[in-house]
């Protein structure tokens, strides 16, 4: 509910009588679960090709393979997943290899069905526009941020059928989107009036909305399916600048602190696609996804290493040799470059270059992590204890493969407990793909929906599955 | 059947230049939503939907402007009271959703004008006023709906005079209608053929036109994005640190240069014009002499860089961000310069040695792996036009030779339905010789139908579009006498409706 001395300030401002009904109508909406559950979704482009997955072992007794090695200090954790199928991809029955395929499915358990986009979602749009539909709102539906923007198709990201969803690259243009959400979360009690910003954006949207119905109603079916999409954004949109507008929440989080800029050393206007600047730009992130949680911001981020066949590299200290030109045109300190360098002349090298690129995405997941065990909720505990982080790629990998664009054998790591209703610190190890290894992810998937509070839905992607047991030990 | 074009959102071109036209606010600079590409086009209609994000953007980018505009709007307009805020905002309406609208709708707008809830003060209310406007689906999208129907076609109708206004502006300037165009359409002389093409002729005398020119070159050549940033360090040592910035600047003075001026000038031309324009920074790239910071016009010395698809910004968006990109490339080539598609690979592809451990070349290593089938119905196309420009690197500088040294082979042959392979030597060459192709001339106008129009052209579309076609071979129609054409046809009044 809002606080009352708040909106007492906002009717003096004045504006609020006419607004109050706008609010009025997003507060309905916003019921939800007392005790905030998050997710992030977090994507590296290209595979680990040399190696089958993060671990191996038994379910309880298993060692951390040493391209994941930074993960072992959230080893307890973690679930650890090999041997899997990718979601979406039948096996035998559709194309298993290639960035296609694997990027506009990983992330959405479906195929393209001919096209070159993903026939539906991604995991984390999905889980913000369901929490949306059941009145679970918040300032914004999902954050989505990224290091590299790739040029081409085939991304793992989706708003919708046919509809890419494009990561944030700037870590200041993200701060500045959620910033009048986090200054009214975090200064709520202070003496000042509602936001002027926000008053304004919450009344031209409703404007907005109204256009947009109205037209619906004068068009043919196929542009009136077009504009209903977007007159279903406005709404969601709307919904979410009202949200900000009821700040401060019912519980304000010691974790929900203004800050003036990203925790970054980079300037403003540095370039954010820029190797040198993936450290930097990843604290950033870091932070914000922390921030953006503590506030209630959002329940969902997302956030992508570089997007499929992303020609992706890190900061030269990091000491990633140069793979030569390749059949995909590519040379370099590149992690994709790497992955065509078939020769065996090379396999050493390679599993250097490799190696390198798996150590970075694994010690930035970690220090996430640690970040998510050490801000606190409103609860005065850790986000991290309602916070599900998953980790995955496009492609996989097997034990001294040179050329693996498979999409089996699909790395995937993902923590939390869930506040204690999973069990975290096991490993599934699967080797029947052929029969149910696609539906381990499609369960997984469900798994997360349903953490968030979501536990009506059963199914994501191409393919029923229910929930994964497994976890819960 | 091809899909419907009632709605067609403005592309980002289309959206900074209405915004400027509007209210004199340059967003050129910012991040706007993007159109998504649909077989090498970034104007058709049926997939661009606007999402979540895209509405934020949106947002954001309307409340900037209208802060931007709103002092000055306040005092240009000078009203005190309800009954002079509608006489304004039917006129500023008219203008911002380029056609009149209803009593409901310019009420609802005016209100906000005088509505506390939008704003303390007059200028605060001017804002919210504006950004309304600026997000409202009437001004996002380009509104073509049909009003009767048309006789003997039954997936088609008439639109209104205002949505050919916009349909005619928007095609020769990128932009909203003028003042002329709207009493036009007031007076629906633009349902006229005739009137059409007398007022395409106005238009295209105007500095604007250059705008619309510039965006169908951007959209031949797939420059959906600038590259030339986003290529690896290594690739960009040496370049200007502001290489994409200067380099689509002096992409778009070459496009005005030869589309603008001679007589009858043609697209084609641009493939093989020995003209670039270039700072002492540029230059370097290309391999030319130019001197200060000022871009001009310079003179190609050599045959090796001739034309634009020889150019750093054509060169970029074609290439990956190291390395060479030969077959993307050729795919490039026929698929936007022939209009043939090209299927993407199979999931599974040959593997191929590191160029640095093959003993031969990287052209050779690619023509042994792909001459068999199934790969070689494609990549017999598109082989020989990607190893054309195996000198160029990502960011378009020229070299002889390959990295051990051996001279790069870029001849070979294009291959053509119907008619005899064309040989060509290097990329110079077989710019020159496409430039000369009816194939290219048909793939010209058959974009433009498509710019034109907002769709893939239907079967019932054919026979007009093959008249324009054929002319455009047999008389060597140049750039304004295909869009007279295309605007003096009577389809270019009709929308179809799914």
């Amino acid at each position: 509910m809002i606080n009352q001395s708040r909106r007492k300030l906002i009717m003096q401002a004045g504006a609020w009588p006419l607004l109050w009904p706008l609010v009025q109508h997003g507060m309905a909406r916003a019921a939800g679960g007392t005790v905030p559950k998050r997710v992030v979704v977090i994507f590296s482009p290209n595979g680990p090709v040399m190696e089958r997955g993060a671990a191996a072992g038994t379910e309880t007794d298993f060692t951390i393979n040493e391209f994941w090695g930074p993960l072992a200090r959230h080893k307890a954790d973690a679930f650890f997943f090999t041997g899997c199928h990718q979601a979406g991809v039948p096996f035998g029955k559709h194309n298993e290899y290639g960035h296609q395929s694997g990027g506009t499915g990983a992330l959405t358990a479906r195929t393209t069905e001919g096209t070159n986009n993903s026939t539906g979602p991604s995991i984390d749009q999905f889980i913000g526009q369901e929490l949306l539909k059941k009145g679970i709102v918040t300032p914004k539906r999902s954050i989505l941020m990224g290091l590299h923007k790739n040029v081409g198709n085939w991304g793992p990201w989706y708003e919708a059928a046919g509809k890419p969803a494009l990561p944030m690259t700037d870590p200041y243009k993200i701060l500045a989107d959620i910033m009048p959400s986090v200054t009214a979360a975090a200064g709520g009690n202070k003496p000042v009036g509602p936001d002027k910003l926000l008053l304004r954006k919450n009344f031209v949207l409703d404007a907005a909305y109204k256009d947009c119905k109205e037209l619906a109603g004068t068009l043919g079916a196929e542009a009136k399916t077009l504009l209903d999409f977007h007159c279903s954004n406005l709404d969601s949109l709307q919904k979410s600048v009202a949200k900000s507008l009821e700040m401060p929440m019912s519980m304000s989080s010691p974790g929900c602190v203004e800050t003036a800029k990203p925790n970054t050393t980079l300037a403003a206007n540095a370039n954010f696609d820029q190797a040198e600047n993936r450290d930097e730009i990843m604290k950033a992130f870091t932070d914000l996804t922390a921030l953006s949680f503590a506030c209630d911001v959002t329940r969902v981020v997302g956030l992508s290493f570089g997007e499929t066949a992303s020609r992706f590299s890190i900061p030269s200290k990091y000491g990633v040799p140069s793979a030569a030109q390749a059949d995909s045109g590519d040379s370099g300190p590149q992690h994709h470059a790497w992955t065509h360098a078939y020769d065996k002349a090379v396999a050493a090298p390679k599993r250097v270059a490799l190696k390198a690129f798996y150590n970075w995405y694994a010690e930035k997941v970690t220090l996430l992590i640690d970040k998510l065990k050490t801000t606190m909720d409103a609860n005065g505990k850790p986000l991290m204890d309602s916070t599900l982080v998953l980790w995955t790629s496009e492609l996989g990998g097997d034990v001294g493969q040179l050329e693996p664009h498979a999409n089996f054998n699909i790395p995937v790591v993902m923590f939390g407990s869930s506040q204690g209703t999973l069990k975290p610190g096991r490993l599934y190890a699967t080797k029947d793909p052929e029969k149910i290894s696609s539906l381990v992810l499609h369960s997984l998937f469900v798994s997360m929906i349903q953490h968030t509070g979501l536990t009506d839905i059963n199914t994501f992607g191409n393919m029923g599955s229910g929930p994964l047991a497994w976890l819960r030990g | 059947m091809t899909a419907s074009s009632e709605l067609r959102r403005l592309t980002r071109a289309e959206y900074t230049n209405t915004v400027y036209d509007l209210l004199g606010v340059d967003l050129s600079a910012d991040d706007r939503p993007k159109e998504l590409v649909i077989q090498g086009h970034s104007e058709i209609a049926a997939g661009q939907k606007i999402g979540y994000e895209d509405s934020s953007q949106y947002l954001n980018l309307g409340d900037k402007v209208a802060s931007s505009a709103a002092a000055k709007i306040d005092a240009d307009m000078k009203c005190a009271d309800a009954a002079c805020y509608k006489i304004w905002a039917t006129g500023f309406l008219l203008r911002a959703f380029r056609e009149p609208s209803s009593s409901a709708l310019l009420d609802r707008y005016t209100a906000i004008l005088s509505s506390t809830a939008a704003g303390a003060t007059h200028v605060e209310r001017v804002t919210a006023f504006l950004n309304a406007v600026l997000v409202s689906p009437h001004f996002l999208y380009r509104k073509e709906l049909g009003t009767t129907a048309v006789l003997g076609d039954a997936t088609a109708k008439n639109m209104n005079a205002y949505h050919v206004a916009s349909r005619l502006s928007y095609l020769a300037w990128q932009s909203m209608p003028d003042a002329t165009l709207f009493a036009a359409a007031e007076k629906k002389t633009l349902l006229d053929p005739a009137v059409r093409k007398t007022e395409l002729e106005r238009m295209l005398k105007d500095k604007r036109a250059q705008k619309g020119l510039r965006a169908f070159v951007a959209d031949w050549m797939g420059l959906f994005d600038n590259n030339l940033g986003k290529k690896a360090t290594t690739v960009l040592t040496g370049t200007p640190s502001d290489l994409p910035q200067q380099a689509a600047r002096a992409f778009d003075m070459l496009v005005d240069e030869v589309l603008t001026t001679g007589a009858n000038p043609r697209f084609s031309d641009l493939l093989k014009t020995d003209q670039v324009f270039a700072n002492a920074a540029l230059a370097r790239v290309l391999g030319v002499t130019a001197t200060g910071t000022d871009l001009q016009r310079v003179q190609l010395p050599s045959k090796d860089r001739l034309g634009i698809l020889t150019n750093p910004l054509v060169i970029a968006a074609h290439t990956k961000e190291s390395g060479t990109s030969p077959f993307p490339i050729g795919k490039f080539v026929y698929e936007n310069l022939l209009c043939e598609q090209i299927p993407s690979p199979p999931a599974s592809v040959p593997k191929v040695e590191d160029e640095a451990a093959l003993a031969t070349t990287l052209r050779q290593k690619l023509e042994s792996i792909t001459k068999d089938q199934p790969c070689a119905s494609c990549h017999e196309r598109i082989g020989p036009p990607g190893f054309a420009f195996l000198p160029f690197d990502p960011v378009g500088r020229f070299k002889n030779s390959d990295a051990k040294g051996r001279p790069y082979d870029t001849a070979g042959s294009l291959l053509f339905e119907g008619s005899a392979p064309m040989p060509f030597s290097s990329a110079a060459d077989l710019s020159t010789k496409l430039a000369a192709r009816p194939e290219i001339q048909k793939c010209i106008s058959r974009r433009m139908f498509r710019w034109a129009y907002g769709r893939f052209e239907a079967d019932i579309d054919e026979a007009g579009l093959k008249t324009i076609e054929n002319t455009a071979v047999t008389s060597g129609t140049g750039v304004a006498e295909t869009l007279q054409q295309i605007v003096s046809a009577p389809i270019f009044g009709q929308v179809r409706v799914r």
